[in-house]
């Protein structure tokens, strides 16, 4: 799958390229409105990473400009300004998605991943890591091709996990990518250990292997080795 | 007071003055002068009397009703004219009426006489009193005209000024277009228009500069944050941490997750402040409860928070749609965050009041002013939300009122309903 990040930040690009790359991507950058714009017209990309504040331009034009002449692309909108205001303007666009600076690399591969199974309807829907099997588009996960009956969240939880495997999670984003952004009306972050608990048992249940590890109380981690 | 009835006040009171001394003088005046008149007539009489009795005129001839001439025994001492203000009885009218009295004694030849002329006054009053009711209504209609004359004018004159505070009264600082005053030709509302078009500017680039700071700060604040974050998550993704170290790790973590926040938070309040949301819509408060309550009913759950919602009448109101959602929010955010666990929360909605309840102790501390920043009661909160929920009642005169009783923390939205 090929990625064109759109960001003129240079730290950031290398912590994306690095993530991404890391993950299988094929990555490309382009810090400027002109470079995007030229690489998009010569180039066929799955997944546009747009920031919006380019040194020599918005983002939103390029927006524009993939919207009409790439329209099969992806695009996550990536910016530092205020939510509220260029949202709504940048999904009204076409935008696939909308993340707001500073965000989580898991955050944003569980996002591309989303509209990547969104986008490829003719591909798989399936993502399969040994045992498990997970149908995206039926939102069912099945070990050792039995069903398994979980909630929403545990749905959410292990879909994440998979997505972001050999990653730690922290318990704040773990909440963020199922609840939105509300860790911070919590006293404890612990309620997540419990959908941990159930979603771990329901697992072995199956007979599959418990790969979910707690470290060291800060987060999990979906462990494959 | 407005300011042309003030100025017609004292109109009035200058001209009661000055018609009052004026109209005392000129009474006063009148009434010497035809006094005087009359005692050059009353002389003039008596001259002729003395020419008549020296002409050997008997003396019952000069006797009449204003004439009065009698021999009197020789004195030693003659006098000058003496002039009395006198009341004779009028049989035809049968009243008295003012008569101003010449008496005087006089040799003539070899007699001594007594010589009584009087002149009636009444005329003198009657003209007097006749010069006092025209002057009276040449007042009183002056006034009238003067009144009716500074309505008129000052209606005309002072339209530029009214058209001024008009404008004025309309204009947001979020407005992209800069007033423009009507031309007028009064020098002191020229010099008002151009003063305050130049403050007018002044202000405007303010507001554009903070306006741009704001963003810039968003910007450039989020931007390195974006990075301590990236980097700090791949510092955790490090195999060979301990845990030690790892916590270090999530220390940093946490602040930079806290530190967006509170950037978001105050960037909000900026622009809150700043006026930059204009565009408003109407609103259906309860709807936009109940859309929410969806989203947080999840939250509370965990929590394991009973809610009940009893919405009975709608409430709208005309508004950001935006700020809208973080009023509400903010509010629902606030009732969850502080309900402990097993507690309870109610939401309400009656005429033009909406009502946020949710159990909890009583703040002990009576210093603590909740709707200030960075007023909190532990160090995890940020102390902005309720300060972000005030500053929007305030933008559109929504009073927010909080107490607490029974157990419960009650804030209520009180809508201005007319």
């Amino acid at each position: 799958m090929k990625i064109l990040i759109v960001e003129d930040e240079k730290e950031l690009v290398d912590d994306l390229n690095e993530f991404l790359d890391d993950q299988g991507y094929i990555i490309e950058v382009a810090p400027t409105t002109s470079v995007a714009r030229e690489k998009i017209f010569v180039y066929q990309y799955d997944i546009l990473i747009l920031d919006l504040g380019l040194p020599d331009g918005s983002g939103l034009d390029v927006l524009k400009y993939v919207k009409k002449h790439k329209p099969q692309t992806g695009i996550i909108i990536l910016t530092a300004r205020d939510a509220l205001d260029d949202k709504i303007s940048g999904l009204d666009l076409g935008a696939d998605d909308y993340m707001t600076k500073p965000f989580l690399l898991s955050e944003l591969n569980a996002r591309i991943k989303s509209i990547h199974r969104r986008r490829n309807f003719d591909g798989n829907s399936t993502i399969i890591f040994n045992e498990i099997e997970i149908d995206t588009d039926k939102m069912r996960v099945s070990i050792n091709d039995q069903n398994l009956t979980l909630t929403r969240k545990e749905y959410e939880l292990i879909l994440y996990f998979v997505i972001n495997k050999n990653k730690v999670l922290t318990k704040e984003s773990i909440i963020e990518h199922l609840w939105g952004d509300h860790s911070d009306m919590f006293d404890s972050l612990d309620f997540i250990y419990t959908h941990i608990k159930n979603l771990r048992k329901k697992m072995q249940d199956m007979g599959g292997t418990d790969y979910l590890k707690s470290v060291y109380g800060i987060g999990y981690k979906f462990e494959t080795d | 007071m407005k300011l042309l009835a003030k100025a017609i006040l004292y109109y009035l009171l200058a001209a009661l003055l000055s018609f009052g001394i004026g109209g005392s003088l000129i009474y006063f005046n009148t009434n010497k002068l035809i006094h005087k008149d009359i005692e050059n007539f009353l002389v003039n009489r008596e001259e002729i009397a003395t020419t008549q009795i020296v002409n050997g005129e008997s003396i019952s001839s000069l006797n009449n009703y204003e004439q009065k001439v009698i021999i009197i025994p020789p004195i030693s001492k003659l006098n000058k004219p003496i002039f009395t203000d006198t009341l004779i009885y009028d049989i035809i009218d049968d009243k008295y009426h003012p008569y101003l009295q010449l008496s005087l004694n006089r040799k003539i030849g070899k007699q001594y006489y007594h010589i009584e002329i009087s002149k009636s006054l009444i005329e003198t009053k009657l003209l007097v009193g006749e010069i006092f009711t025209t002057m009276l209504f040449v007042f009183i209609g002056l006034i009238v005209l003067m009144i009716v004359l500074n309505l008129l004018i000052s209606r005309n004159m002072w339209r530029p000024f009214k058209d001024t505070l008009k404008k004025l009264k309309n204009y947001k600082s979020g407005q992209s277009e800069p007033i423009k005053f009507k031309k007028t030709n009064t020098y002191e509302f020229s010099q008002l228009n151009e003063i305050i078009e130049i403050m007018m500017g002044r202000i405007r680039n303010d507001y554009l500069n903070l306006k741009e700071f704001t963003e810039n700060a968003s910007h450039e604040i989020l931007t390195p944050l974006a990075i301590i974050k990236s980097k700090t998550d791949m510092l955790m993704q490090l195999d060979n941490l301990n845990e030690h170290e790892l916590n270090f790790v999530k220390a940093i973590y946490d602040s930079t997750v806290k530190l967006s926040r509170l950037n978001q938070g105050l960037i909000l309040l900026a622009k809150i402040e700043n006026q930059q949301y204009g565009s408003e819509e109407k609103i259906d408060l309860n709807q936009l409860m109940l859309n929410n309550f969806k989203e947080y009913k999840e939250m509370a759950d965990l929590k394991e928070i009973s809610i009940r919602i009893d919405l009975k009448d709608t409430n709208f109101i005309q508004m950001n749609a935006n700020l809208s959602q973080v009023l509400i929010t903010n509010l629902l955010r606030n009732a969850i965050k502080h309900t402990k666990k097993g507690g309870k929360i109610e939401l309400s909605a009656s005429q033009g009041i909406l009502k946020f309840l949710n159990s909890g102790d009583e703040i002990t501390n009576k210093n603590f002013k909740m709707f200030e920043r960075f007023q909190k009661q532990n160090s995890e909160s940020l102390g902005l939300g309720l300060s972000i929920v005030k500053k929007i009642c305030d933008r559109y005169f929504i009073k927010i009122k909080y107490q607490h009783s029974k157990g419960l923390h009650e804030f209520l939205l009180l809508l201005d309903t007319d």
